[in-house]
């Protein structure tokens, strides 16, 4: 049996691959009708958000990115759309904001799970990771609070616009301060240097207590030879003695040697 | 008093020092020593009675001296040591406790090593009177701070 030979991929084969790979995503963005920047920073092609709320809304969102630089939008699709939310919210970004923060609330009619939430931009380090899904939890949990699903969306833009004014401030501050934050790690070589002291510490403190015992000794000595003064007493002559009544006081030391006796 | 000569010079200086140590801790009392031989029924407690009353061992001696003198009379001759105090120290050293202290010197009495015995009992009498001034003195304090009565108010 004669062995198929197949012949190995030519560059035109390859850059025809690529340029399938790159357009194929294009052309479906492409099939997504995406208007110009919304000067309210809201897009409801529904009309679920009520007229006063979003005035107060947009004024808000229009505030903070004017004064914080922080452009955050709400979009809401008229229905589901056919390429899935996160890629369409990168998409939105991209195309919408020139903020370094951004902050994007999307969500459609009847789409399980609420609203969908983006956040970034590169006013945010890679570093602060941690600090935009904490402000991304804050949105969500300012949006759980509510009941209706207007205030919902409402709720997580406004928490998403807190959270990231907050991370912005954080971000300042740990620029600012490089070690605004950090949680001290214990060291090792901290250690070391304070056994090293030790031994410093122990001299002076043996120092200290021997000058202790020697000052103590001092004042001990100085005590000891200190006269003695006994109060005038009352006496009563005794046995006629004018200076003196006598005492029982005797000794006698005679050696006693043990006798032997023999009966 | 050693007329006969009964301690070495030597150790007599010696003991003189630690006499003179004694009296300066106590400048209020004085220690005299007799040392002598004596007939066979004579007391030392006795001899002492009367050398301390009745004959001053120096010339113009104060009757404050006297009353404030530790006399040790040490017979070799019955080999028998007495002590004899003036009124002045008489509250301060019992006569229980000034047999007690010179029985602590038995042994070097016995070898015959005085001086090395009247150490020992100054050192014992020395560390008892020490005890017995602190204990006056602070009785002495706490009558001090204890509140007077007002004796005007009571009129």
């Amino acid at each position: 049996m004669k062995p198929e030979f197949k012949a190995p991929p030519s560059p035109a084969h390859a850059l025809i691959g690529l340029l399938f790979v790159l357009l194929i995503p294009n052309a479906l963005y492409s099939k997504v009708n995406l208007p110009e920047v919304p000067d309210s920073m809201i897009f409801d092609v529904a009309d679920l958000i009520p007229p006063r709320h979003e005035a107060a809304l947009s004024l808000q969102l229009r505030e903070l990115e004017s004064k914080e630089n922080i452009s955050i939008y709400l979009v809401y699709l008229e229905g589901e759309p056919k390429i899935r939310l996160d890629k369409i919210s990168l998409y939105i970004v991209e195309r919408w904001s020139s903020a370094p923060i951004y902050g994007l609330v999307i969500s459609y009619p009847g789409y399980a799970d609420g609203f969908y939430l983006l956040a970034g931009g590169s006013g945010v380090p890679k570093k602060a990771h941690q600090l935009l899904k904490r402000a991304l939890r804050k949105a969500e949990v300012a949006a759980e609070a509510e009941r209706e699903e207007v205030m919902k969306l409402i709720g997580a833009t406004t928490g998403l616009a807190e959270a990231l004014t907050a991370l912005k401030k954080e971000i300042k501050k740990q620029k600012e301060n490089p070690d605004y934050g950090k949680i001290e790690v214990y060291d090792v070589s901290l250690v070391r240097k304070l056994r090293f002291f030790q031994s410093k510490f122990l001299l002076m403190g043996l120092g200290g207590f021997l000058f202790l015992a020697l000052i103590t000794f001092l004042i001990v000595r100085i005590r000891a030879r200190r006269s003695c003064q006994f109060p005038e007493t009352n006496y009563r002559i005794r046995f006629g003695g004018k200076y003196s009544g006598g005492n029982n006081i005797r000794l006698s030391f005679k050696k006693r040697f043990k006798s032997e006796m023999t009966e | 008093m050693d007329r006969e000569r009964l301690l070495g010079d030597k150790k007599k200086s010696f003991l003189n020092k630690e006499i003179k140590a004694f009296e300066k801790k106590f400048p209020q009392f004085r220690i005299a020593l007799h040392v002598t031989r004596l007939p066979k029924d004579l007391d030392v407690r006795m001899l002492g009675y009367w050398l301390l009353n009745f004959c001053p061992f120096a010339e113009g001696e104060s009757a404050e001296m006297r009353e404030g003198t530790l006399l040790f009379v040490i017979d070799c001759m019955n080999r028998q040591a007495g002590l004899t105090v003036g009124y002045r120290l008489d509250p301060f050293l019992s006569d229980d406790k000034g047999t007690r202290l010179l029985a602590e010197a038995r042994e070097d009495f016995q070898s015959g090593d005085y001086v090395a015995g009247m150490r020992v009992i100054l050192a014992g009498i020395r560390g008892h009177l020490s005890r017995q001034c602190a204990v006056v003195e602070e009785i002495a304090k706490s009558y001090l701070r204890a509140p007077k009565p007002d004796l005007k108010a009571s009129r």
